[in-house]
Parts: structure tokens; C-alpha cells; sequence
């Protein structure tokens, strides 16, 4: 088949069609199959990708109503749920990070000052890029620090057999990759798995249990920390410094420094409202909504003329709100119709397989999934079957509301993954077996999400087992 | 007398030095004949930035400014390696006297080479395979077998596909 984008394109809605209208297996409800008929669909387009991200989540809403799946109002409705704001707000606070040069003013001083030999300046790189995902969201950082990076190959002319170039770019890919499993704000994806994890308790009628954004950081940032430092020690043995002459780096480091000039007031208004607008998502955020939090600041933003709308348009792709909206109704219509519980009966009959291995083979399958399939879409697919596990294996679902968007996270081998490291591939200095031991960095992250799941998440009220 | 041409056709990524060596060792198979001049054919493949802007726009949900300032980042940078490459060429194949002419071209890598080989009598097409698993050669094809098969084909020379290092 020379013409894989039009397999894809035909082969979702020849699948959803023979799981809609095959017999209604035993236990299942016509409803039920109807989603997941919808959910075959949105497997093989969001696996194959076909169509963008976004496209496959109108499909899918648009049949969840016409194949009788959900009504139309229920479905329509969940597109005005908190984490579709609040996502919006995530990208907002990078649009005007980026917009008035606060990100690359941190990033430039911050590698000055790392700027002393290679080591240093390639850990700069790297502990740059996941420090600035705290705040800004890692695809956004990894467009950011590219320019800054390839720079800094230029200056050292270094060319496509450099040790160092390599490190360096790999440094800030997998910055990037390790920070975007540090806070609510570093990825989109932990919103989506935390309202997936939301509809499922309302469906089931099971007392609403918000998780804050402290919360979920407390339980993701050990693992995030672990990663960044895994990829240090990886990045020095595998690239081994060369010896180079620092000073025309550090020249052009210092330059930009210069040339950005003393703070303007402008940064230092995005800066107090940002740090405001995360005090008050860790303090109010639970109470009222994320989702409330991320409109109020952003309106902030705009009243203040630190962000203007024809910004916002420039640097947010609004085709996220279409894919977590979309992606948010099809998880609802999978459990409020039983199909996804009525799947794990049939795929998982025993109920003898222990939580922690269950924790363990999820992590492992989630993290193998991103790297072929973007995680948002990981996300979407596999929440929504995962969360009926936990009660055939005895455990608390919400334990997923992180492993999931956790282990989505621990790409760091193909260009297929992120963005961030389609990016550095498509600078022309690596190929894939440069990237290669990215798979240890992926296999001891794993072990330090096990290690954080059994020591760190019970002090946060979240153990495994019950 | 014309000079016996051997076409070098690279890109950003296909390229090795492997392949480097492999025409210099045809340059002096040919040379026993007579002149030879090697055009080297660096081709800026707007499809693979093209996928790149898919990914960083529709994956990572960045805007139109991002992802053309990213794309403008990786163009600049495609355009320095091909500089830096065609160095190598030059510092390889003229201290043994070959002839050496360059052209940058952007566009899709079959459609490019295809273009020059017909446009020129070419003795031997050197190309190398992109780097790619295995198995997504068996599932998609490949694109250096496929300008292998046209040029066949087409009777515009002799085709010899490089491994990438």
C-alpha cells in the first residue's frame, strides 16, 4: 500500500461501521456499541493520523448523537467543560510568555550563566528547557529554545558530525519532554486525564473528587525530576565533551543578553499575573474550578493590554479546544453507556492480576503508545478504558488520573512522539539511533513513577493499593 | 569531448559520508576514460519540513507564528548543512581533480532527481536511503528504490543506492 493516509482514511469508518452494526454482543447495550464503534474510529485516525487531531474529535462528536450514542445536547455540552478553559488558559500563558520575549529573557540569562565549559553550557540547555515547563508548555519551550540552540551550534560551527551538537539539541528535546510532566501548566494532557477521570466519577455516580493542581504536581514532578536527571547522566556518557572553544558562544549569549535590554514593564506585568494567576489556581482552584481560574487570568491579561487577541490568534492553534472537547464527549459516551466497563469485562474476565502489576503494564503500554502516537491522543484512548480497571483489580481509579498522562510523557526516542523532537530531527544532525538511549531514560523514569507511586503518592492521600 | 558526469544527489536527510567515498571510488573507475565531473544535487526536502509544521502545529497546538518561525529556524539551519556538506565534497573530490558544480534545489527528493537526470547525461546516479526502520520500507515503500526504478526505467543512467551511516 503506497498510500497509507488513505487506508487510514477509509479503514476508521469501515471499522466503526462493522462494530456498529454486527449483533449486539451479550451485556452490552446498542448505546454502548455505538461508542464503540466511535471510539474505533477515533483509534485509527488518531493512531494513523489521517486528518489532524482535532478533525477526528468533530468525527467523533458528530456521530456520538447520529449513531444514537449520547444526545446531542449532552455532547454539544461537554464541550463547555473546566479543562477545555482551562487548556485554553495553558496556552495563553505561553502565547504571552512568548509574546514579550519573558521566556527567552529567562532561558538566555539562565545559559549565560551555565555558559562555563560544555558540560555545563548542554545541562543548561537541558535544566533550562524543563525548568521553563513549569509555566510555559513544553511544545512551546522546545519552539523557543530551538533557535536559541541551533544559535549556539552556528556560533560554535559546529556541523553534522558534532558530539555536541547532538547533546545539545537532544538536551533541550528531552528538557522538554521530562518538563512537560512537571505541573498542571507544562502539558495539555494532564488536564484531559484529570477530566476524563472526572466524567467517569459522575457517570457512575461516584462523589466528585477534584484533584488540584498542587496535588497533581506533588505526585508528577518527582518522576519529571528523575527523568531530567536520567537524561543528564545519559547525555554525558553517550556525547562526551569535545573540547570546544566556549568563547564564541558565550559571545553570542552575551550579545542577546545586551541586546533584550533592562526588563520592560510589560514582562513584569505578564510576571506578576502569571505568578498571581498560579497562586490562586493552587489556592481557589479546587473550590472553583481551574477552568474559572485560567478565564479570570486571561481576561486579566487582555484587559491589561499584555496580551492583545491578534497574539493570542498568532501563537494558540485553537484546534485544542476541538480535540479535548471532543475527546472529553467520547470518554463520557464510553462510560455513561457501560461500554467501556463492559470491554474490560470481556478483555480482562479474571480479576487475579495484582494493582501494582496492572500500574506497572499500563505505564509500560502507555509509554510504548507515545512514542508512535501523540499523547493527547494516547490520553483520550486510553482513560476511558483504563478507569474501569480499577475497580476489576481493586483500586482507586483516580491512581490513573496520573499514571496515565505520566507515562504519556516518558517519550524520548522517535520523531513521531513530540514535537519537540520532530523538531530536532528535522534539524538534520540526528538520526534515529542517536536517539536511541533515550529508551534507558524511558526505563529508569519508569522505575521512578513505581518507586514515586509507592513512596511519594501515599503522602498525598493517594496510595495504589487500598 | 564531453566529460563523464556522475550525478550525487543528497539531502538533509540523505546524506552520508559513506556515500561521499563510495563516489569518489566510481570518479576513479570512470576517470580511466577519460574526465569526470561531479554534480553534486542538494536538495531542500519541503516535505519533511512540511511534516514537521503538521506535527508542531496540529500536535503540539501552536499557532501559525510559532510554526512558521520554527520552520523558518529549520530552513536556515537545512540551508547551513548543506553549505557544510558541500564543503566535504569539494575537499574530497578536487585535490584528486575532479570537476565539481553544485545546485540547491527545494522540492520533493524523487521528483528533484528525476528532473536533473533527465535534464543531463548522467554515467552513475549515487543517492543513500533515508534513515528508516525496516519495516516502514516494506510498509511505504522507499523513495531511494523508487528513483532507482524510474531511472531504470527511463534509461537516465546507473543507479547506486548508499546505506546511511
Amino acid at each position: 500500500m503506497r498510500n497509507p493516509r488513505l487506508l487510514a482514511l477509509l479503514a476508521g469508518p469501515l471499522l466503526a461501521a462493522l462494530v456498529a452494526f454486527m449483533d449486539t454482543p451479550a451485556g452490552l447495550t446498542l448505546a454502548g456499541q455505538r461508542s464503540l464503534a466511535v471510539l474505533a474510529l477515533c483509534v485509527v485516525w488518531w493512531v494513523f493520523t489521517p486528518v489532524g487531531l482535532p478533525v477526528t474529535s468533530i468525527m467523533g462528536l458528530a456521530l456520538l448523537p447520529l449513531l444514537g450514542a449520547m444526545p446531542a445536547a449532552e455532547a454539544f455540552a461537554l464541550f463547555g467543560n473546566q479543562a477545555v478553559f482551562f487548556v485554553i488558559g495553558v496556552f495563553l500563558v505561553a502565547a504571552v510568555m512568548l509574546e514579550t520575549g519573558l521566556s527567552s529573557r529567562i532561558s538566555l540569562i539562565c545559559l549565560r550563566k551555565f555558559a562555563r565549559d560544555e558540560n555545563r553550557l548542554c545541562n543548561g540547555v537541558l535544566f533550562v528547557s524543563w525548568g521553563l515547563c513549569a509555566v510555559v508548555v513544553s511544545h512551546a519551550v522546545a519552539a523557543l529554545m530551538l533557535p536559541i540552540v541551533l544559535e549556539l551550534l552556528r556560533a560554535l560551527s559546529l556541523g553534522p558530525r558534532s558530539n555536541t551538537a547532538k547533546r545539545l539539541l537532544l538536551s533541550m528535546a528531552w528538557g522538554t519532554v521530562a518538563g512537560s510532566n512537571l505541573t498542571l501548566l507544562s502539558s495539555a494532557r494532564a488536564t484531559l486525564s484529570l477530566e476524563l477521570y472526572g466524567t467517569y466519577l459522575t457517570k457512575y455516580d461516584l462523589p466528585a473528587d477534584p484533584i488540584g493542581f498542587l496535588e497533581y504536581s506533588l505526585g508528577s514532578a518527582p518522576v519529571s525530576l528523575a527523568s531530567v536527571l536520567i537524561a543528564a547522566l545519559v547525555l554525558r556518557w553517550v556525547f562526551p565533551p569535545e573540547g570546544l572553544d566556549l568563547a564564541p558562544a558565550v559571545k553570542q549569549l552575551d550579545e542577546r543578553v545586551k541586546a533584550m535590554g533592562s526588563i520592560s514593564r510589560r514582562e513584569l506585568s505578564t510576571l506578576a499575573v502569571i505568578a498571581t494567576m498560579i497562586v490562586c489556581v493552587v489556592s481557589f482552584g479546587r473550590e472553583y474550578g481551574m477552568g474559572t481560574v485560567a478565564l479570570l487570568f486571561s481576561a486579566i491579561l487582555f484587559s491589561l493590554q499584555t496580551l492583545k487577541w491578534e497574539d493570542a490568534e498568532r501563537y494558540v492553534n485553537w484546534g485544542v479546544a476541538l480535540m479535548y472537547g471532543g475527546a472529553i464527549a467520547i470518554g463520557s459516551a464510553l462510560h455513561s453507556t457501560g461500554a467501556t466497563t463492559w470491554l474490560i469485562g470481556v478483555l480482562m474476565p479474571a480479576s487475579d492480576i495484582s494493582p501494582w502489576a496492572t500500574l506497572a503494564g499500563t505505564a509500560v503500554a502507555t509509554a510504548g503508545m507515545t512514542e508512535l502516537v501523540s499523547n493527547s491522543a494516547v490520553i483520550a484512548l486510553v482513560m476511558p478504558v483504563i478507569l474501569p480497571v480499577a475497580d476489576q483489580v481493586s483500586m482507586d481509579p483516580r491512581v490513573f488520573a496520573w499514571a496515565a498522562p505520566i507515562s504519556a510523557g516518558l517519550a524520548f526516542v522517535l520523531p513521531t512522539s513530540t514535537p519537540a523532537l520532530a523538531m530536532v530531527f528535522g534539524t538534520g544532525h540526528l538520526r534515529i539511533r542517536h536517539a536511541m538511549p533515550g529508551l534507558i531514560i524511558t526505563f529508569f523514569s519508569l522505575l521512578a513513577f513505581l518507586l514515586a507511586a509507592r513512596f511519594v503518592w501515599p503522602l498525598i492521600g493517594l496510595p495504589v493499593t487500598p | 569531448m564531453n566529460d563523464t558526469r556522475i550525478l550525487l544527489a543528497v539531502s538533509t536527510s540523505r546524506y552520508s559520508q559513506h556515500l561521499v567515498d563510495v563516489a569518489m571510488s566510481e570518479a576513479e573507475r570512470l576517470s580511466s576514460s577519460g574526465a569526470v565531473a561531479i554534480d553534486v544535487l542538494y536538495i531542500l526536502e519541503e516535505e519533511d519540513l512540511q511534516h514537521i509544521s503538521k506535527r508542531v502545529g496540529d500536535q503540539g497546538f501552536l499557532g501559525l507564528s510559532t510554526t512558521a518561525d520554527v520552520m523558518s529556524t529549520l530552513g536556515a539551519e537545512h540551508h547551513r548543512m548543506a553549505l557544510l556538506r558541500i564543503d566535504e565534497v569539494k575537499a574530497a573530490a578536487e585535490p584528486k581533480g575532479f570537476a565539481v558544480s553544485v545546485s540547491e534545489v527545494t522540492g520533493r527528493f524523487v521528483e528533484c532527481v528525476l528532473e536533473q537526470a533527465g535534464n543531463t547525461h548522467y554515467e552513475t546516479i549515487l543517492i543513500t536511503r533515508a534513515d528508516r526502520p525496516f519495516v516502514s520500507r516494506i510498509l511505504f515503500g522507499s523513495e531511494a528504490d523508487r528513483v532507482a526504478r524510474m531511472v531504470k526505467k527511463e534509461g537516465l543512467g546507473h543507479v547506486i543506492i548508499d546505506e546511511d551511516e
